[in-house]
């Protein structure tokens, strides 16, 4: 009705124009900054990576990435990621601490922390008592990044028969996941505590995964709370999910460690199998990984086809770094990914694990390398291989491609390369919401904004 | 050597806009309405993760609705200069609202991330005067089914907020229509859309809600 067209009264300017260039040929914007926290209590380095030799011939190479929404703000990352070697069996645990929760980087680090100090302890003293009355246990070299060294056995060969029968692996895994989540919770409620803060506001995901070779077959524990994905790269050359993370329909909704029973239901859930023939590879990623392969079964292996070079690597813990920081639109959170794979014997089309890698102090001891798999390992001299902390890698030699490179039986001999372990620590609040999380959708009156539909 | 993506591989955070440009708008509103999105849309591109995910859609009304933006990627997007007559078919854009949500808002599925939760922004200043009661449950359950996030803003005296009240349960009154109302306004959803945005790739707890900046002075909340 009113027909009347009125004039422009104030600044009649119209609409802003796009102007180009604040995005590239992918998307990524341009725009993106790169700050220093000023927030100095409980530091986390930018980035971390870590490569552990396991047992069996396998390796366990980790990395974290600071993403760049963090990065833009001036934030500290908030995934962590730890893992060991233990009498034959590889420990992993990845965490995301939740974005608006303010210590959750604290969080994420605890959870790691104990949660992986808890299994490693069911695992050593489950092998104790296993080989009471059973002789000594076969000694072997090597240490353990772990909390608490101990004999490290060969999980299977000479190790395998040392191991009492009758005893199954699956209810000592089982009961090292209960521990490790139990641990984490108790932990970082303890660590809340001690700061005068509620649990929730050290929230975290935290997703475990064992694995040991295991007469003759490979057996994966896998428990998880929180998104982030658990997968194995079967020898068949598909991705199976190792665990169940809920989805909502818009978006993710994520369930902390936090939260009442998450835990107690994460145990209940947790998966054991054993895997024949051996997987090609065993990952753990929290989703700001994850989220950029979805769905796994069909994206993972774009992901998989570039982990296997990384693994033939020598610096495979640094190359994963590197590989993590790839460019995608949308994609800037926190990135961690930890892969297992075996180097050497079972998988004869798949080529082969790095070498050693061992930092400078490579523990003497693990010359002993009798050969760590079924495979007639080519010994090695653990001195031999390690040293630099990146090699220049020569493309030829190991054959970044198809080439099975030598294979080098790393003893054990794990050694953290980056700042060992990030002591986390606050951080003020942050974090902005989800949109997507509308779960209860409003409650909390955030002081400086307001939840849609608090409706007190 | 280097993992590739393609610019379409990301998940989006939808935004529509529903302006009313009733005959009653007219004059300083709309002209501050223009101004508003011109300004919201510089601002969020700004922004490295909203020029990231957000895309924008504008839902106009006044005799008839229409889809005057399809949902449309920041850096594409070029602001109309809205104009203002006739009278409140809100049931019509409320309607246009659903099929457009239905068509352009990727769900999650098994086999794929879908988008973030859409945000609705609905502005008017008077009652519908269409029939818009269907429309409106249809949102509402939208929003009860947590399938997006809706807030409507009433402007001026002869708004009927218990209207809004039916479509969602966050209903923001902007009694004195002033250019800085208006202005604060648009302000105020730039800072709602970036702090969805912010939070679109990280975890938040579940049961976490949408939160939004600070209501500007001059725009209060109806409770």
């Amino acid at each position: 009705m009113g027909e009347e067209r009125n004039p422009p009264v104030t600044q009649p300017e119209p609409a802003s124009q796009p102007e180009e260039p604040v995005r590239n040929a992918e998307g990524v914007s341009t725009l993106w900054r790169t700050l220093e926290p000023e927030d100095a209590t409980d530091p986390v380095p930018h980035e971390e990576c870590l490569r552990v030799t396991g047992s069996a011939g396998w390796a366990l190479v980790g990395a974290s990435l600071r993403g760049k929404s963090h990065a833009h703000d001036g934030t500290y990352r908030e995934d962590s990621f730890h893992l060991t070697s233990v009498n034959g069996w590889h420990v992993v645990a990845v965490a995301d601490g939740l974005g608006s929760c303010a210590r959750s980087r604290v969080g994420a680090a605890v959870a790691t922390r104990s949660a992986v100090a808890a299994v490693a302890g069911i695992l050593n003293a489950e092998n104790g008592r296993a080989w009471e009355g059973e002789g000594p246990p076969e000694p072997s070299g090597g240490g353990s990044a772990g909390a608490s060294p101990s004999p490290l056995r060969r999980a299977n060969g000479e190790g395998e028969a040392a191991r009492p029968s009758g005893r199954d692996a699956e209810p000592v895994a089982r009961a090292a996941l209960q521990a490790g989540l139990e641990q984490a919770l108790v932990e970082l409620t303890a660590e809340a505590e001690r700061r005068g803060l509620a649990p929730r506001d050290l929230a975290t995901t935290l997703l475990l995964l064992l694995h040991r070779v295991d007469r003759g077959s490979d057996l994966v524990a896998t428990a998880q709370v929180g998104d982030g994905l658990l997968a194995a790269w079967q020898a068949d050359g598909s991705v199976r999910t190792l665990a169940e993370a809920a989805q909502g329909e818009y978006g993710a909704q994520v369930v902390p460690l936090t939260q009442n029973g998450a835990a107690e239901r994460a145990v209940t859930q947790a998966q054991i199998r054993r895997m024949e023939p051996p997987p090609r590879m065993l990952l753990a990623m929290t989703d700001g990984v994850a989220d950029d392969f979805f769905p796994p079964e069909q994206n993972l292996p774009k992901l998989l086809e570039h982990l296997d070079r990384v693994a033939l690597r020598q610096d495979a813990d640094t190359a994963l770094l590197d590989l993590l920081r790839y460019e995608k639109r949308g994609s800037f959170d926190d990135r961690t990914l930890v892969m297992l794979f075996p180097g050497e014997g079972e998988a004869p089309a798949e080529p082969i694990a790095a070498g050693a890698a061992q930092r400078e102090l490579s523990p003497p001891v693990l010359a002993s390398a009798a050969g760590e798999g079924e495979a007639p390992a080519e010994p090695i001299a653990a001195g031999a291989a390690q040293r630099e902390l990146r090699p220049p890698f020569p493309a030829s030699a190991a054959g970044e491609g198809e080439a099975p490179a030598e294979p080098i039986a790393a003893g054990a001999a794990q050694q953290e390369l980056r700042p060992p372990e990030a002591p986390c620590v606050p951080r003020e609040g942050e974090g902005p919401p989800e949109p997507s999380t509308v779960e209860a959708a409003q409650q909390e009156l955030r002081p400086p904004g307001f939840h849609l539909g608090a409706q007190p | 050597m280097a993992l590739r993506f393609d610019d379409s591989e990301g998940r989006r955070l939808p935004v529509y806009l529903l302006l009313d440009c009733s005959g009653s708008m007219s004059g300083s509103p709309i002209e501050q309405v223009n101004q508003g999105v011109s300004l919201l849309v510089g601002e969020l591109r700004s922004n490295p993760r909203a020029l990231e995910t957000v895309w924008l859609s504008i839902i106009t009304f006044d005799s008839e609705a229409r889809q005057l933006m399809p949902l449309t990627e920041l850096s594409q997007f070029n602001a109309p200069t809205l104009q203002a007559a006739g009278t409140t078919a809100m049931g019509k854009a409320l309607q246009l609202l659903n099929d457009a949500v239905e068509r352009e808002v990727v769900a999650n599925s098994p086999d794929r991330k879908g988008d973030y939760k859409p945000l609705v922004f609905l502005m008017t200043d008077g009652e519908p005067t269409d029939t818009w009661e269907a429309a409106a449950q249809a949102v509402k359950k939208r929003t009860e089914r947590k399938l997006a996030n809706i807030i409507a803003v009433g402007c001026g005296d002869d708004v009927n907020t218990s209207t809004l009240k039916q479509i969602t349960e966050i209903v923001l009154l902007m009694r004195d229509v002033t250019p800085q109302a208006m202005q604060a306004f648009f302000k105020w959803v730039s800072d709602s859309v970036q702090l969805a945005s912010d939070k679109a790739d990280a975890g938040a707890p579940d049961g976490a809600g949408v939160q939004l900046g600070a209501p500007p002075p001059g725009i209060e909340i109806v409770m």
